[in-house]
């Protein structure tokens, strides 16, 4: 089985780690970050995410430009906003993933 | 010309994970909608109510102000700072994130649910040293009138917050009508109808309606039954 790619975008280093950690404890998934939208459209036009992952610190205008930026080069990914931590990450990522 | 925005409670996004029943005012994880993104510096809004035994698992935060309202039962909260505490009805608990925190958040008891509001307020500063704090109000103190609970001021009533922000509590006899003034120039007025009916100006509120409104300097709160409500007023300017 493929694993899901995952980009997780926050402003914050130490929780981008936490995030990505939490993802990448499941052994579907496959997560990597960045903590500046510039270098986060670079690595999703090289990349093949099938979820961007609004994390920590986004601002509300960055998290609108690039989710339209993300959804422009493939409609079907899945955008999930989770601006400063939820709790119910991983069954939020599960439930996007239906 | 003052402006206002109605969220009727039916409106709100919904989160069904079995063990929680959460309703979003605003954009939250699977609920988006671009319209309901915010509202001014009010950026979540949740309804929650978490089976007994059951909760969040540790996950971080940062660069976030988060106030928990327990409505019934009794919340632990564990964190980084090594904070173990529980939070019950008639408490409001803050957490400054700042640099960065985890926390877990669990209902105490197995055999109740425990119903609470979680609401995210940006900060005024980023990267502020991480903070908690919890405190009991005294319910009578909203009788009939608006008892504040949150302010930007470490020394004022209530918990306080890196926020230009008031937050107040009311709960009103059928009949009751007070005006509310502005505190701060430019800031926005959120109101949440926890239970009951009201009028905020001519706008009818029932039970988790919630009514925004701004560039305004007071508005009248009249309570056609006996109600329970939150205000929360918040910088609309980013």
């Amino acid at each position: 089985m493929t694993k899901k790619q995952i980009l997780v975008v926050g402003r914050h280093q130490d929780t981008n780690e936490k995030v990505l950690h939490l993802i990448n404890s499941n052994e579907q998934w496959i997560g990597k970050g960045s903590i500046t939208d510039e270098n986060a459209l670079e690595m999703y036009q090289n990349g093949a995410f099938d979820m961007a992952l609004l994390s920590g610190g986004i601002e509300v205008e960055s998290g609108i430009k690039l989710r339209a930026a993300f959804t422009e080069k493939n409609p079907d990914v899945v955008v999930l906003q989770h601006f400063g931590g939820i709790g119910t990450l991983t069954a939020d990522i599960e439930k996007a993933f239906q | 010309m003052e402006n206002t925005i109605l969220h009727k409670a039916d409106t709100r996004g919904e989160a069904n994970h079995g063990w929680l029943q959460s309703k979003h005012t605003f954009s939250f994880a699977n609920y988006y909608n671009p319209e309901r993104m915010h509202f001014g510096a009010l950026r979540v809004l949740n309804d929650d109510i978490v089976d007994g035994g059951m909760g969040f698992s540790k996950h971080p935060h940062d660069n976030m102000e988060i106030i928990s309202i327990p409505l019934e039962g009794d919340l632990e909260h564990k964190d980084s700072m090594n904070n173990l505490t529980v939070i019950k009805n008639g408490d409001i608990q803050v957490m400054s994130s700042g640099t960065g925190i985890q926390h877990s958040e669990y209902n105490k008891n197995t055999d109740s649910k425990v119903k609470f509001l979680q609401i995210w307020v940006f900060p005024n500063a980023k990267n502020v040293t991480p903070r908690y704090d919890q405190i009991t109000l005294n319910a009578a103190d909203r009788h009939n009138t608006f008892q504040q609970i949150l302010s930007p001021n470490s020394d004022d009533a209530g918990v306080w917050i890196h926020q230009n922000a008031w937050f107040h509590l009311a709960k009103f006899d059928k009949g009751t009508s007070k005006e509310y003034s502005i505190k701060s120039k430019g800031n926005g007025l959120y109101v949440f109808n926890l239970s009951g009916d009201i009028k905020a100006g001519e706008q009818v509120l029932n039970a988790r309606d919630g009514y925004g409104i701004w560039d305004f300097e007071k508005l009248n709160i009249s309570a056609d039954s006996e109600a329970e409500f939150l205000l929360m007023e918040v910088p609309m300017q980013l």
